[in-house]
């Protein structure tokens, strides 16, 4: 069965991108609160093990220097009372010794002879410690480790006068002195713990003051996708890079109530000019059916009366008046019906094109109003662009004569259409006095309005270029290349 | 002396049938056919080669206009007399372009239609008389204008006012604003709004396009 291997490197990282992964995705109180505790803890831990290793490494010398110490000085003391052979005193003496210094264990005295003759131990002298008494040696020997049921004992011996004598063995314990040793431990681990808990709460706080801004924040952050604009936060809160970010994200929503007034006004306006566009198209239609009924109707009305009387008519001379009445009558209508059709839509746009159309308003404009129109077309030259670009720039020439005609008091007018690759570009300019367009209300005015939007549906761009001592100009540009032409 | 072969082309029934009544009331006239859709018309003129060809500006599906040369083609030896409801100049022109001998307004109601009749026979054009005055004026503004024979640089550079050409060209020589504003009396705003008019209208985004445009036209020597 093949063992999938994985070297140590590859292990090492995959947990430590374990590790990553499941810091990455605790809570930040978590991460900072872990951070903290496990800091404290460290130093506590590593602090103790510091201690314990400096003073277990100068104990054991300490206990030996102890032991050497307390053989020697009692070997002098304890030469007097051989001398008068008062055991009891040096008992005395020796317990006395004992009872003051805690680490002492035991003390014991032999004679010459190496027997021993006085001692601390409470019930007898242990028989395995006679065992292990060595013989005497005329010098200080070093001391030595005793390994006992109560412990490790150190043991110097020192000999009284050189010897000569007998002995004094002492036997070193430092109970007191591990005892101490636990204190201190126990002690720092104390302080360890109480610094790890202060620490605890101290860092909860601090994260309390760090994330309330971000919960803050988030809550605000939430509100405004619901669309509720109106939560503003207080930088004072926290005056560090969050309230910074407060301030950044106030100053956002600020610009985003503004783009949302600006898009609900501009959709009020579509909406409007929809309306009023639907309203004009209404308006018109009314005109139309007002027309074809009051007039047109009236008209073939009439006729139908007069060719009775021609029917009844007695005379050449009455029939042929008759006639000629009826032909003049039939030919007015026939024109009023024409220019209706006209005014709706121009046939020439769709027969001829734009350039031949926008020729024919021109003329009919300058008959009408005896404005002088000059007109430039270049790259046309019998060329047919799409439907729907033909009839929204013949619109906005139709609306800028009429805004002209209206508005401008102009005697001249110049209309330019160039026929480019890409782009056709145009404008009508005239010499009038000018306007402003900044200052156009747009809720009572549709003209440009509409221009700008035709033009907009189009992909086009629109401009509005006026000086009140030269006249206004509206120029345009719109692709050539129209994915969806409604027409 | 045989009579005029006349084909009437138009989707009017009514207004056809009637126009045949006329012609045919009259003795050296006589309609061969009519035609009420452009494929009808084609085949017609291709079999009969009529002597005139009445046709119809407003056709279903596709215009007189465009029908014409294709009309002719078929048929090289008949004359087009167009026969229309539309009075605009656009049209009359492009049919006589198109090579229209004639070309009568319905409302005239089949009077001028007979004289049209009669004029192209005998070689002549005939033009609606209410229309020709306006013709007349076209055809010279055009020949005076003749920006077919102009480069497209020169028709650019007839485009602008005389005002702006004069601010291109200080433009182009190297003059500021302020400059051409002292020179020619304006304000220097006024003068900046020429200059742009003459951008936009040219179509140039960049003084270089201006000067190049310039030089290109002669208009100022380096
Ligand atoms: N060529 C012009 N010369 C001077 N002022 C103009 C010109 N064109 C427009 N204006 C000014 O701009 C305003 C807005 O024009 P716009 O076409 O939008 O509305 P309108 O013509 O007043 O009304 P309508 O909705 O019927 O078009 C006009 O009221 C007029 O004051
Ligand atoms: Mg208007």
């Amino acid at each position: 069965m093949p063992v999938a291997l994985i070297s140590v490197p590859a292990f090492f990282r995959q947990a430590v991108r374990r590790v990553r992964s499941v810091l990455l995705s605790v809570p930040l109180k978590l991460k900072i609160l872990g951070l903290a505790l496990a800091l404290i803890l460290l130093f506590g831990a590593v602090t103790i093990y510091k201690v314990q290793a400096a003073l277990s490494e100068n104990f054991d010398a300490f206990l030996q220097e102890e032991s050497r110490f307390v053989a020697t000085e009692l070997s002098y003391q304890s030469h007097d009372y051989l001398l008068i052979n008062d055991m009891y005193g040096l008992t005395q003496m020796l317990r006395n010794t004992v009872q003051n210094r805690p680490d002492l264990r035991y003390v014991f005295v032999r004679n010459a002879e190496g027997q021993v003759v006085a001692h601390t131990f409470e019930g007898g002298f242990p028989g395995d410690l006679l065992e292990k008494i060595s013989g005497l040696s005329p010098q200080r020997s070093e001391p030595r480790l005793l390994r006992t049921n109560e412990g490790s004992i150190w043991e110097a011996e020192a000999g009284i006068s050189n010897g000569n004598e007998g002995a004094v063995v002492a036997g070193v314990k430092g109970d007191s002195l591990r005892r101490q040793i636990g204190v201190i431990t126990r002690s720092l681990a104390r302080t360890t713990l109480l610094v790890a808990i202060f620490g605890a709460l101290l860092s909860l706080g601090l994260t309390w003051l760090i994330t309330r801004p971000v919960t803050r924040l988030l809550e605000a952050t939430r509100a405004v996708r619901r669309g509720d604009y109106s939560v503003r936060l207080d930088p004072a809160e926290s005056r560090d890079e969050l309230g910074k970010l407060m301030e950044g994200f106030n100053a956002m929503v600020g610009s985003l109530v503004i783009a949302e007034k600006a898009r609900l006004g501009k959709e009020y306006l579509q909406r409007d000019f929809l309306h009023r566009v639907m309203a004009g198209q209404e308006g018109e239609r009314k005109r139309i059916a007002r027309e074809l009924h009051d007039q047109t109707g009236q008209a073939l009305a009439s006729f139908m009366v007069d060719l009775k009387v021609l029917e009844n008519a007695q005379s050449v001379n009455d029939r042929g008046q008759g006639i000629t009445r009826l032909r003049k009558a039939i030919t007015e209508e026939m024109e009023a019906i024409h220019d209706l059709a006209v005014a709706l839509r121009p046939t020439v746009l769709d027969d001829l094109g734009l350039v031949p159309a926008v020729e024919m308003l021109a003329r009919n404009f300058e008959k009408r109003h005896r404005i002088q129109v000059r007109l430039n077309f270049l790259g046309f030259l019998d060329r047919r662009l799409e439907l729907c670009l033909e009839t929204c720039v013949y619109r906005i020439i139709q609306e800028a004569l009429t805004n002209i005609v209206k508005h401008a008091q102009a005697t001249e007018v110049t209309i330019f259409l160039e026929g480019g690759e890409k782009t056709l570009r145009g404008g009508v300019e005239d010499n009038g006095r000018g306007f402003e367009p900044e200052n156009i209300d747009q809720a009572k005015h549709m003209g440009i309005y509409g221009m700008r939007e035709r033009i907009q549906l189009l992909g086009g761009s629109f401009h509005i270029d006026s000086d009140k001592g030269i006249g206004a100009m509206i120029s345009f540009e719109i692709p050539i290349k129209q994915e969806k032409c409604h027409e | 002396m045989s009579k005029t072969r006349i084909l009437i082309i138009d989707d009017h029934q009514l207004l056809s049938s009637g126009l045949a009544m006329l012609l045919c009331a009259e003795k050296d006239l006589e309609v061969t056919g009519q035609a009420d859709r452009p494929e009808t018309a084609l085949r017609l003129a291709e079999e009969q080669q009529p002597d005139i060809l009445l046709l119809d500006i407003s056709l279903p599906g596709r215009s007189g206009l465009d029908l014409l040369p294709e009309l002719l083609a078929r048929s090289p030896q008949s004359r087009v007399i167009m026969m229309t409801m539309h009075e605009e100049q656009q049209y009359l022109k492009k049919a006589i372009e198109g090579g229209a001998k004639g070309f009568v307004l319905k409302k005239g109601g089949g009077t001028d239609l007979m004289y049209a009749i009669r004029a192209v026979m005998q070689g002549d054009t005939y033009i609606q008389p209410s229309m020709l005055a306006d013709f007349i004026k076209t055809g010279e503004e055009s020949s005076e204008g003749s920006p077919e024979n102009l480069s497209e640089d020169e028709q650019r550079w007839r485009m602008l006012s005389q005002r702006e050409q004069q601010i291109v060209l200080g433009v182009a020589k190297g003059y500021t604003s302020r400059e051409m504003a002292e020179g020619i009396f304006l304000s220097e705003k006024t003068v900046a709004t020429y200059r742009s008019r003459a951008m936009t209208k040219l179509g140039f985004e960049s003084r270089a396009d201006l000067v190049e445009f310039v030089l290109r036209l002669r208009k100022i020597d380096i």
